[in-house]
């Protein structure tokens, strides 16, 4: 997670000289995670693919100012998330679309059963919940840190925090899903 | 029930992402973001930009020193007019804190313990720390500053892009705002998990408690303010930012 794969500072450079499809390279590198975090914040796929197509114009046209000693994926992520938040202003608080974001496709040979099926997507869908209602602060740093498989020093990079402070809030979040899911009879976690 | 009671939290979120299907996987705007850009005007190439940038400044520079003290007020007063604060001395935060009355500079270090209530302190906004801090109001409140960015423009001239003041004076809470005028838009927003109020447009605002107690609150940059109270602290932010960063910054406080 810390470095980047061999030919991407060459890819880098390339673009830089305005080579396009050298950057088209590094957008298919990078797209699904920067979709990801699009939509983590505005909750809608075109509009996702909207701010994500524009995030990757303005890093092209940011190109040069990036340090290339540092890494790239979050530095585009925290570009895509900046214009994802820029969307969302004014917008009222979301409402939840944890049934939107989770499937309940059980890995694995054999089809579940209905019973299992249920288990399985009911008690992830509380988890999911529980992780949605929680304080922004909080929120963010889980969802980067685990749906969208981010490492400590890349969800610092991309929300703009040190990496003490992710640490802590993915501590204190835990800590308040536990107690959520506790409260709602799902059993101590 | 069982599936997520013998797993820990942390194990079971690791599951979960492993099964989850974005509605965005299917998505490439890897052609798409290449056709924007066929018609966009091509990058410059790297540190020619900053390269440019320091020659002009090098050039001003060079200008101004070479020129009479009267002409090197005339200097400032174009670039002043055109927008570009020349200070002499001190950031431009430090010079607004005179202009505004913020205070006596203080350092965030020693703001715990410093008054006679806890100022929340920033931690990790995208703002990073202020660049200033000044106790004002007699030692009632604390005034901490951003400088103007690139996303973040001055505010009425002064330089400052964010201004957030805090204090415990007067009033219990926070229940509701008042505008005098009419405030282009109000609205009601959530800040950390509290009420709070996001108003852009008024001059003057009445800060309403929960026993209905009043309190004018005049801005002072002619910006958009957020308003919340937190622990006991009322805290009112000014800035030209847009209400995603206003709230970054509020949700960073502790």
């Amino acid at each position: 997670m810390e470095g980047r794969p061999p030919d991407e500072q060459d890819l880098i450079e390339r673009s830089c000289n305005g080579d396009t499809a050298a950057f088209g390279a590094l957008v298919r590198i990078h797209q699904l995670a920067a979709l990801r975090v699009a939509f983590l914040v505005v909750r809608d796929r075109e509009e996702a693919e909207d701010v994500t197509q524009e995030a990757f114009v303005k890093a092209y046209g940011a190109l040069g100012r990036f340090r290339s000693d540092s890494s790239l994926r979050p530095w585009l992520l925290q570009i895509v998330r900046n214009e994802a938040l820029n969307r969302v202003r004014g917008r009222k608080r979301r409402e939840l679309y944890t049934r939107q974001l989770f499937t309940e496709s059980v890995p694995g040979g054999a089809a579940p059963s209905p019973e299992t099926v249920l288990i399985a997507d009911s008690s992830r869908g509380a988890v999911l919940a529980a992780m949605e209602s929680l304080p922004e602060k909080y929120r963010s740093v889980l969802y980067h840190r685990y749906l969208v498989d981010l490492s400590e020093a890349e969800v610092a990079a991309v929300l703009g925090i040190p990496r003490g402070t992710v640490k802590s809030r993915t501590a204190r979040g835990l800590g308040r899903m536990r107690a959520i899911l506790g409260n709602a009879g799902w059993g101590p976690l | 029930m069982g599936a997520i009671v013998s797993h820990e939290l942390d194990l079971v979120l690791d599951e979960i992402a492993a099964e989850l299907v974005w509605p965005v996987d299917s998505v490439s705007v890897e052609s798409s973001v290449l056709e924007r850009l066929r018609i966009a005007r091509p990058i410059r190439a790297r540190h020619s930009t900053r390269l440019a940038y320091a020659l002009i400044a090098l050039l001003v520079v060079s200008i101004i020193i070479y020129l009479t003290p009267p002409a090197r007020q005339a200097v400032a007063n174009i670039f002043g007019a055109a927008g570009i604060h020349i200070t002499i001395g001190g950031g431009p935060v430090d010079q607004a804190a005179v202009d505004l009355g913020l205070g006596t500079a203080i350092s965030i270090d020693d703001l715990p313990g410093a008054m006679d209530f806890e100022p929340l302190i920033p931690a990790g906004s995208r703002l990073g720390p202020p660049d200033g801090v000044f106790v004002g109001g007699g030692g009632a409140e604390v005034n901490m500053a951003w400088e103007a960015k690139l996303e973040i423009p001055a505010a009425g001239g002064t330089g400052i892009g964010v201004l957030l003041t805090q204090s415990d004076v007067g009033l219990n809470g926070l229940e509701g705002v008042k505008t005098v005028p009419q405030a282009s838009l109000v609205e009601a927003v959530l800040v950390d998990g509290v009420q709070g109020f996001w108003i852009e447009g008024a001059h003057t605002i009445v800060w309403v408690d929960d026993a209905g107690r009043e309190l004018d609150e005049t801005r002072r940059l002619a910006a958009n303010v957020l308003l919340w109270s937190k622990d006991g602290v009322n805290l009112r932010l000014e800035t030209t930012a847009d209400l995603a960063t206003a709230l970054d910054l509020a949700e960073s406080l502790g």
